[in-house]
């Protein structure tokens, strides 16, 4: 949703179904991401490389290639995009392997 | 607008119960912000705070929006007095950042270079503007009227600088404290951790911008701690974790932000 005139409704309907509280929470993430957002792509951040190629192919499944801002992330070759699809399953394994490892 | 005195954040009509640990972070940024930067005077970061907010309801943005080209029209912003304390070039930034954030590119950068501003002015002006939309938005989404901005502390810019064989250029527009170069002053920039990821460094040229964002971040999303640990289930928050990935998805599809 884009439209600001759609908000009250929006609003009622997460108040209705999760509470006030998770309303705020929800706002907060919103806010968060528009910044998060737009920090990486005025900064022209490329996707961190551990995480490209743990995700490597989603681009595509998900058609977020034509994006303007994926100019900023090279992509990856072949070999490495159809590796990146065979650890896939294995992802979030990975990711809490990696993460105690503090490089991602 | 400006506030006669201290900002609030005290929220005491809203209508929804906004968490205290929350309206804290956001008391401390606006101080933060009042005072003079590295780069930039508590006056100018604020301009900067008042252009992000002047941004949403700029004609020219509206029209350069809707051009094939975000450069297709010849056309500059008429400069309010705030936007005069920071001159044309930051912000005609701000203003591109705020409004078309799917067409930002490396043009954007290179022109505030060429104007005569600093990477420390470019990324500090970036962390003001990226912090006050943050808050605001959260404001908006909730349909709260958005807070005062507080009165600038006097002062010069610190003119503080980074050491350059401690920084990592090439990978972004801007440059970055290296992954392994938290230490010394900067020991706490990474919350602890050996390294940290593109979207931690980003305004690393600037360690206060990066911990104004980590104080944002640790109350709007999830701690640098938390951040990588999918399965964890925040404390205190009335939404999980796959609620908060969701939202951010959504966001960052509407915003066509690919990283």
């Amino acid at each position: 949703m884009t439209n600001p005139d759609q908000l009250p409704e929006a609003r009622a309907a997460v108040v209705d179904r999760l509470g006030d509280a998770a309303l705020v929470d929800a706002a907060g993430v919103i806010g968060a991401f528009q910044r998060m957002n737009r920090l990486a792509d005025a900064t022209g951040l490329p996707v961190d490389k551990p995480l490209a190629v743990l995700t490597a192919g989603l681009d595509d499944e998900l058609g977020i290639r034509h994006f303007n801002t994926a100019q900023h992330s090279k992509r990856l070759p072949w070999v490495v995009r159809k590796l990146g699809q065979m650890m896939r399953p294995f992802g979030s394994v990975m990711m809490k392997v990696l993460a105690p490892k503090n490089d991602v | 607008m400006r506030a006669e005195t201290a900002p609030s954040f005290f929220l005491n009509d809203s209508p929804y119960p906004v968490r205290e640990g929350v309206l804290e972070a956001y008391r401390e940024l606006w101080q933060r912000f009042s005072q003079p930067g590295d780069s930039w005077s508590g006056a100018q970061r604020l301009a900067i705070a008042q252009e992000t907010r002047d941004a949403r309801n700029c004609d020219l943005c509206v029209r350069r929006k809707q051009q094939l080209s975000p450069y297709g029209l010849d056309e500059s912003h008429v400069l309010s007095e705030t936007g005069e304390l920071i001159g044309a070039t930051a912000v005609d930034s701000i203003h591109r950042i705020v409004t078309d954030p799917a067409r930002l590119s490396r043009r954007m950068v290179e022109d505030a270079r060429s104007s005569g501003l600093s990477d420390e002015q470019i990324v500090e002006m970036i962390g003001v503007a990226c912090v006050t939309m943050a808050v605001d938005e959260h404001y908006r989404a909730l349909g709260l009227e958005l807070e005062p901005l507080p009165e600038p502390v006097p002062g010069p810019p610190s003119g503080r600088r980074l050491s350059e064989d401690r920084l990592e250029i090439g990978t972004a527009y801007v440059p970055m404290l290296a992954r392994d170069g938290a230490v010394s002053e900067e020991a706490d920039l990474w919350s602890g951790r050996r390294t940290a990821i593109h979207i931690i460094r980003a305004l690393s040229l600037i360690p206060d911008a990066l911990r104004d964002l980590t104080i944002l971040s640790n109350e709007q999303y999830l701690t640098l701690a938390e951040a990588p640990a999918f399965a964890l289930q925040p404390e205190g928050r009335a939404i999980d974790r796959l609620q908060m990935e969701l939202l951010a998805t959504r966001v960052s599809q509407v915003n066509e932000c690919f990283y």
